[in-house]
């Protein structure tokens, strides 16, 4: 069976969030569920492609890497304004693949692109070649997702250090307030036997195409990525970014 | 990301090892102290690196404009995996001296 089937069941499982926590969410959502991703029962039959949802909070590295282990992993991480996932979500997690959604201040501290390319490619097939560049998209994607899109700061100020300095000390200010700090970047993917296709998909304010574009050296946002990808359409005024690359 | 400094006569190194992206302004900052704006030549030794992104070679460009400014020069050497295809895609042989 394929590894992105259509119509699988969908658990609700928990890394770092109370068993109590898991069953209500599971429960108001109409989801089996296990209390401990790490636990799986034996009924969650992975070659049979079963897909997890694990909430998570308080999240680092060492935890993206843990729930990214798991075949068919999605992840929501559980913030102050935000307890539990989409409808959109979860129908995406049931009907297409893998979907992430995480804080921006996870996205901004913590290498997401990484931890998900490292999931994925445990169980899908992808060249060493192939994986550093969807690496290296997605990572682009998200940084700009967090930084240009929920932290809505521009691309002004990094002709010197010292604009950099600055640049950065906005970052950080902002992603230590909670209004910026908890909007949320996700990235949704969708694979076939032929492609692997990603859409990350932020809530800032957007940008203009045109703006974006004067930035002309090749190794800077939208003209790296487009480089890596085989296509790449952006909608939503900016927030939606998708990238599909052949396998 | 972490990295080294030796100081040889006129000729800086920076050896580096680990992810350089945008989150490491500030161990650049410091490396810009400690050696851009002193050496007249600068080698950062890449071989160490696993991951770059685009910031990483921004800060890069300015580490050349800095030391080229004061009519010195910088290498790359020894780029691997990732961070070779990263320059490669990039192009960035046409702006930065690339040692293999």
């Amino acid at each position: 069976m394929g590894l992105c089937e259509t119509g699988s069941q969908v658990f609700l499982c928990g890394d770092g969030v109370s068993e109590t926590l898991v069953e209500n969410m599971a429960s108001r959502l109409s989801l089996a569920s296990w209390p401990d991703c790490n636990h799986p029962p034996a009924r969650f039959d992975e070659e049979n492609a079963a897909k997890a949802i694990a909430l998570i909070a308080n999240v680092d590295s060492s935890c993206l890497a843990r729930v990214s282990k798991r075949v068919h992993c999605s992840y929501f991480e559980i913030s102050e304004l935000d307890d539990r996932p989409s409808a959109r979500f979860i129908d995406w997690v049931t009907k297409n693949g893998n979907a992430y959604s995480l804080t921006t201040k996870t996205a901004y501290r913590v290498p997401v692109a990484h931890h998900i390319c490292n999931g994925l490619a445990r169980h899908l097939r992808m060249s060493k070649h192939k994986r550093e560049s969807i690496e290296l998209a997605l990572h682009e994607a998200v940084v700009n997702a967090a930084i240009h899109g929920n932290l809505a700061i521009n691309q002004a100020h990094k002709n010197s250090m010292e604009g950099i300095a600055e640049f950065y000390r906005m970052s950080e200010e902002r992603v230590a307030d909670p209004r910026y700090a908890c909007l949320r970047v996700e990235i949704l993917a969708h694979w076939q036997d032929d492609f692997i296709e990603f859409r990350v998909i932020d809530q800032g304010p957007g940008f203009h195409v045109e703006e974006e574009n004067e930035e002309t050296a090749p190794w800077k946002g939208l003209n790296l990525i487009s480089s890596l990808a085989d296509s790449v359409v952006t909608s939503g005024g900016g927030n939606n970014l998708t990238m599909k690359f052949a396998r | 990301m972490e990295y080294d400094v030796s100081i040889s006569g006129d000729v800086g190194t920076v050896t580096m090892r680990g992810r350089f992206t945008f989150s490491d302004n500030k161990v650049m900052r410091n490396i810009f102290k400690e050696v851009v704006g002193k050496a007249h030549r600068c080698v950062f030794d890449v071989g160490g690196l696993e991951f770059v992104d685009s910031a990483g070679l921004g800060m890069f460009i300015l580490a050349n404009d800095t030391i080229s400014e004061n009519g010195g020069r910088l290498s790359l050497r020894r780029p691997k995996g990732q961070v070779k295809k990263m320059l490669e895609i990039t192009k960035f042989g046409d702006v930065i001296t690339i040692e293999e």
